[in-house]
């Protein structure tokens, strides 16, 4: 019965995961592979549209599951994901709910937010307390481990 | 609340138009040499804006902080110092490995739950903290914060303005500067009606495009600076292809998100543009961080 008990408590940590885990389908026909690298071995052909599961990323690979119980590696750009929204959970940094659901994402604001007006536009002089010097930002990339490397921009522009 | 806000903005195009009158006349008298110049031959005074570099800039931060201030009545700050000074590191150390590493940058987190990251010229870089919720570590965040950083370096938003109003520098802001000369003596008087229509449509133009967002070429021109500047600073470029793959993952659920996407590109769209230079410049895994832990210590 403990057993049992674990079993059900293991398998909850994971539902939990696999709830979070994000479904994508391929937009190519594509060769599921045995490690990251475009040279490595093919498990299984998959056709356009293959829906799969992500499980994890390392560099511009995802490794995925697929039915039936297929695991292998997908390059990033193969994939697409699946539309599913975002729930409203975890959302402890803000003070209020808001309700502004728009997702336009990284550019534009909605006519909604626009017409908001419940900030303060003097909040503006007050945001020099929040910037950080080019020698603070140096510090704070070396505690990461970041490294500058020189990169032009390429010729795609 | 929508005529303070058009005030605002009509307040901010005034400034725009009459910094940049300003600096078409200090030009006259500085040493820049641009005494002989012959407006009318201007195709497109506002590349001639564009390069007089120092003189401008500050007029552009000028014009950015107007910007700021109208962007800032519509949304709160986000209250948590420690999070807007971490978002400030972030965006600092990119600053460090771009163009334009003199302009007085900020990063603002806003108390907003949306999806959603924009920014105004000289260097103001919004993002909202629904987005820091959405992301996974630091190097998304990076790539957000390039992503924005790029328009500025690129000044879409001060030529998309450009653009919007059509505003033919050389004819129009020689009437206008006229005017603006004559009313300085005395009080400046916005009630000027030739000012007031050039003060609409640049009012109108400015919610046009922070409504609508800019066009495609800028976002996909953004995009490809994002990744490589987030790469200069040693952040995974993937992780900002795991940023888009998020945001195609958004259900399109407003009324605002539809309007917006009639006229952008889909963020698969944007993947698909992506591929050539993920293929070219990234196709092997370099020594690149994600700083997942860092992130989720100082977000949550």
């Amino acid at each position: 019965m403990k057993n049992l008990l674990i079993i059900v408590a293991v398998n909850l940590l994971f539902s939990t995961f696999s709830a979070s885990a994000q479904q994508a389908s391929t937009i190519i026909d594509a060769h599921l592979k045995t490690s990251p690298s475009i040279r490595s071995e093919s498990i299984e052909f998959l056709k356009t549209d293959t829906s799969v599961i992500i499980l994890e990323r390392q560099g511009g690979w995802y490794r995925v599951e697929t039915f039936p119980q297929l695991q292998g590696w997908l390059k990033m750009l193969w994939l697409r994901y699946s539309v599913t929204g975002t729930s409203d959970n975890g959302f402890s940094l803000l003070t209020e709910g808001g309700g502004v659901t728009v997702a336009t994402g990284i550019r534009g604001l909605s006519e909604e937010e626009l017409e908001k007006g419940q900030g303060d536009p003097y909040a503006v002089n007050t945001l020099e307390r929040f910037t950080v010097s080019p020698e603070q930002a140096k510090a704070f990339a070396k505690a990461g481990g970041l490294k500058k490397k020189h990169l032009p921009y390429a010729d795609t522009e | 609340m929508k005529n303070s806000k058009r005030n605002l903005w009509k307040t901010a195009g005034l400034t725009v138009l009459i910094s940049m009158v300003l600096s078409l006349t200090s030009c006259k008298t500085t040493d820049l040499g641009l005494d002989n110049i012959d407006l009318d031959q201007l195709t497109n005074t506002f590349e001639k804006f564009i390069d007089l570099g120092d003189k401008t800039e500050e007029q552009e931060q000028a014009f950015g902080n107007e910007v700021a201030q109208v962007l800032l009545t519509d949304s709160r700050l986000l209250n948590n110092d420690q999070v807007q000074r971490y978002v400030n590191s972030v965006g600092q150390w990119l600053v460090q490995n771009s163009e334009r590493p003199n302009l007085n940058w900020h990063f603002i987190v806003l108390d907003d739950k949306s999806f959603n990251a924009f920014a105004a010229p000289g260097g103001y870089i919004f993002i909202t903290a629904g987005t820091l919720l959405r992301l996974n570590n630091e190097a998304e965040l990076a790539g957000v914060l390039a992503h924005e950083m790029a328009h500025v370096l690129k000044r879409h938003y001060l030529e998309a303005l450009q653009k919007q109003t059509q505003l033919d520098l050389a004819s129009d802001i020689g009437i206008l500067a006229y005017q603006i000369k004559s009313t300085r003596r005395d009080n400046y008087d916005s009630d000027t009606i030739e000012n007031m229509e050039l003060a609409e449509e640049i009012s109108s133009a400015m919610d046009d495009l922070y409504t609508n967002g800019l066009a495609r070429g800028d976002e996909e021109q953004a995009d490809n600076m994002a990744v490589i500047i987030c790469a200069r600073a040693g952040y995974d470029p993937y992780s900002y292809i795991a940023v888009i793959q998020k945001i195609a993952s958004e259900k399109p659920d407003s009324a605002g998100w539809q309007t917006f996407m009639k006229r952008h590109p889909s963020a698969n769209d944007r993947l698909t543009a992506l591929q050539p230079l993920m293929d070219s410049v990234f196709s092997s895994p370099g020594n690149y961080l994600t700083l997942s832990s860092r992130y989720q210590k100082s977000i949550r």
